[in-house]
């Protein structure tokens, strides 16, 4: 698509008019980028806080570490990582993934913290009460806890959402071609960087207000007292 | 080479890119320390204007916020760095970077601001009405002091997340250490080991920066309140 | 680089409330006159040896800063603050007033003249691509970089090799374009790119460094042929294109410093043979930038 940029910079609106579907073009890699990156840190995130309750040291201390490590360390750099480093041991996946992957694993490391803090935030009542009726570990958590816990962090995912969304141009550094891609090999081409930065960035306004506000649908839609697993 | 000689030779080769990527450190801990001071002075401005009755500023701060958190760092970042010089603004790399992430803070730290002034209990508020202190009397005798206290883990978490928005400014031309990393790469394809040793470097200054900021909160509460189990807190 | 950031630093700084007055009414003054007068100029370039890098010591070096430090020199200026940054933006920064100079022996292309001009030319490169070793999917020119369906190939962003690419019709899906020329050769290497496109001496240096295991320059090559031309890029130091008087000193000096010794020296350190020079100071700026 860039090669037949038609660019038209008679005007600045009509510049900026031209420019807006070369940018939406990249919107919906920016979105699709963000919302695998945000499905897969939902799982990894489970899964690193199910390994994080275990009962054996030997796993949650280390694991807490890495936790840190993921959670303190910038994003860029671990993209980086996975994207010039896996190659070498055998894993080259496109950039898109690799850009979904990184995403996913910290913002995963996140979604654990959050996910211990809306398990802990259950009464104990809840946990007696599941003792006195005799309930199977695998029980309480499928019936009892996390379906009471899930209300209650709707508002934090949903905010990691958002924040997903605003990194996901990261994957500019890695050649993805998304909306800021877009928007700098505009402004290359034309030396104009100011109209395609500012639509990039107003673009990226509207969407994370519909993020919002898509959010916040969710938490109302859900049931305040838990959605049954089964 | 055998095996050992091989261990050896990398971890000479470590040593070597930690002493190359250590000289970025001073550019991100610069940019980062800048970054937080503007954040928090903009955070205080835009969070007490907030809570104003002067609509100008109730909206000035509004919209600020709601640009600079719903907008990317990055994309702010290159907007600073690409269009100021062409609309006649001379900015050097480090203070794009500096203001960059000044102000992308600054619009978090409004809302942590925010938060606290709005979790002091309105039992002060009529309190000091009672007392007839004015409104600045009362920001700043009463409701900033006790405010503080519960801004200050969240200011922790802010200063670890300034750090890792550090790494960005190396995509204008500052010379961090995510910059220092892409420059030792032209001379050595040893991706893993200076990434490796990057991650590294940052760790090791969230870890300082994690210490300080259960410190501060450890000494921000009163003598009856302090726990050390502060320090086992997970961070969030 | 050390200096550097302490100087910027403290100047930054303590200039924060006076950023608005550099504006461009200040750059009316001639570059010239405010560089010999501050005592250093800014000058940028990109990492791409031998044409210009930055060593781990912090020095400028290849052909571009080495020549612009000795012409610069002859003018009275000897102290240059360099910047490294990605090809893409030495001209935008260039134009935003930045750095005041560009030493990346930039290609002389009739849409860069728009924009800046250029010095008279002092190097010529013919264009290559850097393949895996054996060269597995038998790339031998643009047009098999057109043909084959599968391959993809890297090219560094702002590139007059994006350009050609294009001329010859290779779609933008299989492009992939990087920012740093260092990563030009490891998505090669990781297999992510079939080919990178890059100028014959950057190609034959990557390979004499002894870091190019598991790499090739596509052997035997064509040329690629553009409006019915064989491309030969002739590079040349960058100035903003206001700065006449600069530009008209620079190249009184540089067409001394081109009869002495020291000159040749230079190039053939960098890996220029004579004759691609005797070619370059055969031509001028004029032409190529109204050539096509």
């Amino acid at each position: 698509m860039t090669g037949v940029l038609s660019i038209d910079t008679s005007s600045n609106w009509a510049f900026a008019l031209s420019a807006i579907p070369i940018l939406l073009h990249g919107l919906v890699v920016t979105v699709a980028a963000a919302s695998l990156g945000f499905t897969l840190a939902l799982v990894v995130g489970l899964l690193f806080v199910i390994l994080r309750r275990s009962r054996s040291w030997l796993i949650t201390w280390p694991l807490a570490c890495f936790l840190e490590f993921i959670r303190d360390t910038p994003l860029l750099i671990q993209l980086f990582f996975l994207y010039y480093v896996l190659p070498s041991y055998g894993i080259t996946l496109p950039a898109f993934l690799t850009g979904a992957a990184a995403i996913g694993l910290q913002y995963g490391a996140y979604m654990a913290e959050i996910y211990r803090a809306g398990i802990e935030a259950i009464g104990r009542g809840q946990w007696e009460a599941s003792v006195a009726l005799n309930l199977g570990r695998r029980t309480v958590y499928r019936d009892v806890i996390i379906p009471q816990a899930i209300p209650r962090i709707i508002p934090a995912l949903g905010n990691c959402l958002v924040s997903i969304l605003k990194e996901t141009p990261i994957l500019y550094t890695v050649s993805v071609l998304e909306m800021l891609n877009y928007a700098i090999i505009i402004g290359d081409r034309t030396y104009q960087y100011t109209i395609p930065l500012t639509l990039a960035g107003a673009l990226m306004l509207i969407m994370t207000t519909i993020c919002a506000y898509l959010v916040r649908w969710v938490e109302l839609i859900v049931p305040r007292r838990g959605i049954p697993l089964r | 080479m055998n095996d050992k000689e091989r261990d050896g030779a990398k971890m000479q080769q470590s040593v070597a890119f930690f002493e190359y990527l250590i000289g970025g450190a001073k550019a991100t801990a610069l940019v980062g320390g800048v970054a937080y001071l503007l954040a928090i002075a903009l955070g205080f401005a835009a969070g007490i204007a907030r809570a104003e009755r002067i609509p100008i500023a109730r909206t000035i701060a509004f919209v600020y916020v709601e640009i600079f958190r719903g907008t990317s760092l990055i994309v702010q970042l290159f907007w600073i760095y690409y269009s100021l010089p062409l609309m006649g603004v001379s900015i050097s790399p480090l203070m794009a970077g500096c203001l960059g992430i000044g102000l992308n803070s600054g619009a978090y730290a409004s809302e942590i601001v925010r938060g606290a002034l709005l979790s002091i209990p309105a039992a002060q508020l009529e309190a000091a009405a009672a007392l007839d202190l004015n409104r600045y009397q009362t920001l700043r005798k009463i409701v900033i002091p006790q405010a503080v206290r519960e801004m200050a883990p969240p200011f922790g978490n802010l200063s670890i997340a300034i750090l890792k928005d550090t790494a960005l400014v190396s995509m204008i031309s500052i010379a961090d250490i995510a910059f220092k990393a892409q420059q030792l790469r032209t001379f050595t394809y040893n991706s893993a080991g200076i990434y490796s040793v990057s991650l590294v470097i940052y760790f090791g200054m969230a870890l300082v920066l994690l210490v300080t900021s259960r410190t501060v909160e450890y000494y921000a509460r009163p003598k009856y309140q302090r726990s050390w189990s502060l320090f086992r807190r997970a961070a969030q | 680089m050390k200096t550097n950031i302490t100087r910027r630093a403290t100047a930054g700084l303590l200039l924060a409330g006076l950023t608005g007055v550099t504006s461009t009414g200040a750059r009316a003054q001639s570059t010239l006159e405010k560089a010999k007068r501050a005592g250093f100029i800014r000058g940028a370039v990109h990492n791409e040896p031998p044409y210009a890098y930055m060593t781990l010591e912090g020095k400028a070096a290849g052909l571009g800063p080495e020549v612009v430090t000795a012409v610069l020199a002859r003018l009275g200026i000897t102290q240059i603050d360099w910047i490294v940054t990605p090809f893409n933006s030495l001209i935008p920064g260039l134009i935003a007033g930045r750095w005041d100079i560009v030493a990346s022996q930039q290609t002389i292309f009739p849409a860069r003249c728009q924009q800046v001009a250029f010095a008279e030319p002092t190097n010529t490169a013919l264009e290559g691509l850097l393949v895996k070793k054996g060269n597995p999917k038998n790339l031998h020119s643009y047009d098999d970089l057109k043909k084959d369906p599968d391959v993809r190939v890297a090219t560094a962003a702002g590139t007059t090799e994006f350009n050609f690419l294009h001329a010859y019709g290779v779609p933008d899906s299989r492009i992939l374009i990087i920012a740093n020329h260092a990563d030009g050769a490891e998505l090669v290497r990781s297999g992510r790119a079939d080919a990178y496109t890059l100028e014959q001496p950057s190609g034959n240096y990557l390979l004499s460094s002894g870091r190019a295991e598991g790499l090739e320059m596509a052997s035997p090559f064509t040329i690629p042929v553009v409006d019915g031309k064989r491309v030969i890029s002739y590079g040349a130091t960058t100035f903003r294109k206001d700065d006449t008087a600069f530009l008209e000193a620079y190249n009184k000096e540089l067409h001394a410093f081109e009869q002495t010794p020291e000159f040749w020296s230079i190039e053939r350190k960098n890996g220029f043979t004579d004759e691609s020079v005797k070619l370059a100071l055969a031509m001028t700026t004029a032409e190529r930038c109204a050539a096509k």
